[in-house]
């Protein structure tokens, strides 16, 4: 046994001695000084020993783990070198050390960037509830109960008078009650509606609202404000559309296009081979939403708009499922650097 | 609403191709969501007349038709039961195709080779769901030809109008039409109608009795005697095919056709089954039990309206007709209706039963209420033309004083400049003669002019105008959005811009993006659930919840009260996407129930800020030696406090009980809790799956934000240098580090600047129970140089309040 023991010593150096990397080390140390390892099974066969023979195996055993140990060790410290080698030479294509930004959600993206772009137009932004009173959602924006446009956005409710707001637009009544004009304020952020889930439905979204209200307001202003938002998000290549639209708290009320960027306008699957893209609702405020706050409407005109900030991104970013945006994948997360 | 362009032809004569009106439509607000070419996805479908017919041997359900398509007969088997000897029909050839069959391959059905198909309607794409019959064409058209090449029929062009809710005149051939001519300029053609009245009168058939005038302002009606149900002639099919309805029999048909045209929906009753012949429009009794065409039993609330006989309601007032009185292939006599139910209570009785049909969604965005006797006296014309019915003299036509026509309205034309922020017309008088000419192409009656300034009383089916800016859009409208230029405001306003939370909650995100964070979105619903799996126990602040009364999902029927739920399943679904280095946040809101005593008051809704990191696997040559602990995520948080300067900051030990026990903490400030962190509760981590230690945090803006000072304040540089010493105690394990540097900091706080550590250790050296903190004291005055000597005596006094204190002793 005693030659036994030499012979493991000699092997054990030469491998040791060729190694190069960690894994190898592992194996090697598992292999030898391991649970179940040489040494282990050697200790083991020491029961079938003479009782004479014993203590010198046992000694002999134990000083070689522990040299098998520092031999392995010594090793490890050589291996951990590694990075600048023996010269002083530099693996100047090791990466660097990990400082990586995070990433801003798309939808918050694309809310920064919106409210950017108003606020260089001289905009505000408000913030508001996003559990509402229903009489904010709906009935100061001439929305009573039992009007036909209550059905396309079915809501989320709390209480009869209490509901998760639908859209953004509550915020505009909240300021006007607020403030007299001039009023120039954007408002963003989580609505609800009680929709499916698809590709193009979620319970929750955001929205983007923004209202202005003076003296000399015209459809001709909005125009020009939405249309200088277009070019700013999606670029200046891309043609902007109005046509009529309806929305109770609106008149006259628009629907604002922008050409499909996918086909420039020639028509496409992604945009229902119209050459255009639904972006936003507009229009003048109705006077009733005005009447309501006490403003002046002999006086005072305005506008107001709104868009979904999923849409907006998923227009911006060619991004074809809705659901994406709530499932965080960070896949999906890191590539809006 | 769908429809045709050569149906829309036979109204108004314009020139537009239908690309063009299309196009021209859409601009006015009236855009196609779906339009295709009647015959679009159709190939080699040819018309064919039936010569003989006879049943399969091997299968007598199926027949065996021989259909001469002039220059060659084919013989297909067909499971149709409508066609007879001598019928035309549309017959798909091999090689051919239909929507939803690329090609039409010839087979052996039974034993019998199948040359073709008579098509359905369905199978040629015309009707939805399976059609009852092939398709029976008129028996004038060319044999052999080529189904697309038939004029009107095979050329035409479906459109799928989306109509805007207030203008529900749009949803009728005529309404379209009229649109038309007002945009092309060409007349309007409206059917005419000739009515050939017998000499028995209708009262002594029916008599109408309204009971509730408030909910039927309006109650008009027929009767014609002595009719014959049947199939309609193919004319009337194929346009109720092009507007999307299936045929049915000639009446219903009718009907149908009418309230397609006019807008105007019509319910025809069989007269034999009117109890008393007598029609009472009431509200239903409670309770009161009636069965509606689709063979529902409803139960009735005194909210919905009736009509009813001497005996029970033999219809849903608008919504649907019922089993008791409907039209069947026996009827002989029908009492035709056309009446105008007031829109709320119509809605009211729709969501009532969930139900809705296409004259429901018409009464419930109102219909014009002058329209009922010319609609039912198109119908009554189109009945006596088609069958040998006759036609009662005389027409019912009840109405309320109640109904008016439209409030007239004051319109000054300079209020269209401004709101349109251009002139329509180079000088007044042309602006005036092109609001005129739409005001006439909208049939509006002028009451009063002058120069600047009209008096206007709009028809009465253009129920959304009601104020000068509903006609001014109708203006805007014709003169074209895209004519309407586009310029900025001409002038400015002073705003606040962003708010001092805004820029914070900039400040926050941006911080937290630096730090390698990855910003989530969470849905503001959860499930309830979530708070078993978070252990919180029954009474925990965080289950009182604000409750979603009528949720979507059960997985989120009540409002968030703490985003780390979220968080966790957001980390899980990134685990089981084999994410392994994660460190995600989310700012958003929770809500808190509050006040429930009061009906309007608003939940109480906080904006949070919440982290958490996990690191699974090795990572490369540098992330692996990375030990994400709460120390890493501490880091995070003193990287945010810091870019906030917010300084003085305390953590002391918490007791949430989704953390680990002690490894966790609440995070003070000026005696204000501004939020938790700690390692996630292996119990939790195992139930999700996640393989790694999770730490998190979350903050609670509203606590923080009020502590932050909003100037920086400068501090000169020191004039004079630093001194170093480091120091290390052997020191009890219970006493924290934060309390020996505040202990050491009170010695002298006009020269001790900091207290920084550099290293613990425990281990055989050290006696069990106490650990070794090695740490670094800087000295600095702002008068003076400080000596040796004096911060040598300073140091000893560190050592002796050390000692005397905690009973730390010097490390040797
Ligand atoms: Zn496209």
């Amino acid at each position: 046994m005693e030659k036994e023991i030499k012979n493991l010593r000699e092997q054990f150096k030469k491998r040791l001695a060729s190694l190069e990397t960690r894994p190898e080390l592992q194996k090697i140390e598992n292999e030898y000084i391991g649970r179940k390892g040489l040494i282990a099974q050697m200790l083991k066969r020491m029961s079938l020993l003479s009782a004479a023979e014993k203590p010198k195996v046992g000694q002999l055993l134990n000083k070689l783990k522990t040299d098998l140990q520092d031999a392995l060790a010594e090793k490890k410290k050589e291996l951990a070198k590694g990075i600048s080698g023996e010269q002083g030479y530099i693996d100047i294509t090791l990466p660097g050390q990990n400082f990586s930004r995070g990433t801003m959600h798309p939808v918050e993206l694309i809310l920064k960037e919106t409210k950017n772009i108003f606020l260089g137009m001289g905009f505000s932004i408000v913030d508001g509830p996003e559990i509402e009173l229903d009489y904010y959602n709906f009935e100061a924006l001439n929305i009573p109960k039992d009007h036909p446009a209550r059905d396309v956005q079915d809501s989320f409710y709390i209480t009869p008078d209490i509901l998760l707001r639908t859209q953004t637009s509550p915020m505009q009544v909240r300021t006007m009650e607020n403030q007299s004009p001039p009023v120039r304020i954007v408002s963003a952020g989580k609505c609800f509606r009680r929709d499916s889930i698809d590709n193009t439905h979620t319970p929750m979204f955001h929205q983007i609202e923004g209202l202005a209200v003076d003296v000399d307001l015209s459809l001709s202003d909005l125009k020009g404000v939405i249309t200088e938002f277009c070019k700013q998000i999606f670029g200046k290549d891309r043609i902007i559309r109005f046509r009529p639209g309806y929305f109770p708290f609106v008149e006259p009320g628009a629907e604002v296009d922008v050409s499909c960027g996918l086909c420039q306008g020639k028509g496409c699957s992604s945009c229902g081979y119209s050459g255009w893209l639904e972006i936003m609702g507009a229009g003048m405020v109705h006077p009733h939403v005005l009447e309501m706050v006490g403003y002046d409407t002999e006086k005072y005109t305005g506008f107001a708009f709104g868009m979904g900030a999923e849409r907006i991104a998923m227009l911006k970013y060619d991004i074809n499922d809705i659901r994406l945006f709530f499932e965080n994948d960070i896949r999906f997360l890191t590539q809006f650097k | 609403m769908q429809i045709s362009y050569n149906l829309l032809k036979e109204y108004v004569d314009f020139d537009f191709s239908p690309e063009e009106l299309s196009k021209h439509l859409s601009m006015r607000g009236i855009v196609s969501e779906r339009t295709r070419a009647v015959f679009g996805e159709v190939e080699g479908v040819f018309i064919g007349k039936i010569i003989e017919l006879k049943s399969l041997a091997s299968n007598s359900s199926l027949s065996i038709c021989t259909v001469d398509l002039k220059n060659k007969k084919l013989e297909v088997v067909c499971g149709a039961k409508n066609m007879k000897i001598g019928d035309f029909v549309p017959i798909v050839i091999e090689g051919g195709s239909l929507p939803g069959i690329r090609v039409v391959e010839g087979k052996e059905i039974h034993g019998f080779y199948s040359q073709g198909m008579i098509c359905s309607a369905s199978e040629l794409g015309l009707e939805k769901g399976k059609s009852s019959g092939v398709l029976i064409l008129e028996h004038n058209l060319p044999l052999g030809e080529d189904i697309k090449n038939i004029g009107e029929i095979g050329n035409d062009v479906i459109y799928d109008f989306e109509i805007f809710s207030n203008r529900p005149d749009l949803m009728s051939i005529i309404g379209l039409a009229r649109e038309i001519s007002l945009l092309s300029g060409k007349p309007l053609r409206p059917p005419e109608i000739s009515l050939k009245e017998a000499e028995e009168k209708i009262n002594d058939s029916i008599l109408v009795e309204v009971e509730a005038e408030d909910l039927c302002p309006r109650y008009a009606g027929r009767v014609i005697k002595g009719l014959k149900v049947e199939e309609s002639p193919f004319w009337l099919r194929w346009k109720l095919l092009l507007l999307g309805i299936r045929p049915i029999n000639n009446i219903v048909d009718i009907t149908n056709f009418v309230m397609m045209e006019t807008g105007q929906p019509l319910h025809a009753f069989d007269l034999n089954f009117i109890h008393g012949r007598k029609i009472i429009i009431r509200r239903a009794y409670p309770g009161e039990v009636f069965n509606t065409l689709d063979g529902v039993e409803r139960v009735l609330i005194t909210d919905n309206l009736v009509i009813a006989d001497c005996d029970r309601p033999i219809a849903l007032a608008g919504v649907m007709g019922g089993e008791n009185s409907e039209i069947k292939d026996e009827t002989k006599d029908v009492f035709l209706e056309s009446a105008y139910f007031e829109p709320i209570n119509n809605r009211r009785t729709n969501r009532y039963f969930a139900m809705r049909t296409d004259a429901s969604n018409r009464f419930e965005k109102g219909i014009d209420p002058f329209g009922q006797v010319f609609a039912v006296n198109r119908a009554a014309s189109l009945i006596t033309e088609l069958t040998s019915g006759k036609l009662l003299r005389g027409v019912i036509d009840q109405y309320s004083k109640e109904l008016r026509r439209s409030k007239p309205i004051e319109l000054y034309l300079p209020k269209v400049e401004k709101i349109m922020g251009t002139r329509i017309g180079k000088n007044d008088s042309e602006v005036k003669e092109r609001v005129l000419g739409i005001l006439a192409k909208l049939e509006c009656r002028i009451d009063e002019q002058d120069e600047h300034y009209f008096k206007i009383t709009p028809p009465s089916f253009r129920g959304d105008i009601q104020k000068d800016v509903d006609i001014i859009e109708e203006i805007a409208r014709v003169f074209g959005y895209e004519n309407i230029p586009a310029t900025l405001f001409k002038s400015t306003v002073v705003q606040e811009g962003k708010s001092e939370r805004q820029k914070v909650a900039d400040l926050i995100r941006n911080t937290l993006i630096g730090c390698g964070m990855n910003q989530i979105i969470n849905y503001s619903m959860v499930n309830p659930k979530c708070f078993d799996w978070l252990r919180l126990p029954s009474m925990h602040y965080l289950r009182e919840t604000v409750e979603l009364k009528n949720p979507l999902l059960q997985e989120q029927t009540i409002m968030r009260t703490t985003l780390i739920p979220g968080l966790l399943k957001t980390i899980q679904w990134n685990v089981n996407h084999s994410a392994e280095r994660i460190k995600l946040f989310e700012m958003g809101r929770v809500y808190f129930p509050q006040n429930q005593a009061s009906k309007v008051s608003l939940p109480l809704e906080k904006l949070m800020i919440t982290g958490g990191i996990t690191k699974i696997g090795r990572g490369n040559i540098w992330e692996k030696t990375e030990d994400w602990n709460l120390f890493y995520l501490k880091g995070i948080l003193d990287a945010l406090f810091d870019s906030l300067r917010l300084r003085d900051i305390d953590y002391i030990q918490g007791d949430m009980p989704f953390f680990q026990l002690e490894k966790n903490g609440v995070i003070k400030s000026q005696s204000n809790i501004i939020g938790i962190f700690g390692e996630l509760h292996k119990d939790i981590g195992n139930f999700l799956d996640i393989p790694g230690d999770v730490f998190i945090f979350e903050l609670d803006f509203a606590e923080l934000f009020p502590l932050l000072k909003r100037e920086i304040i400068f501090q000169p540089l020191p004039k004079y240098p630093y001194i170093h010493r480091d120091m290390a105690i052997v020191i009890s394990e219970n006493i924290d580090f934060a309390k020996i540097k505040k202990e050491i900091l009170k010695i002298r706080p006009d020269i001790i600047k900091s207290v920084e550590i550099f290293d613990i250790f425990r281990g055989k050296q050290i006696e069990a129970g106490s650990k070794s903190i090695a740490f670094t004291i800087v000295f600095q005055a702002n008068d003076r140089t400080l000596t040796d000597i004096e911060v040598d005596k300073v140091m000893e006094n560190v050592t002796i309040r050390l000692n005397t204190l905690f009973e730390a002793n010097l490390r040797r």
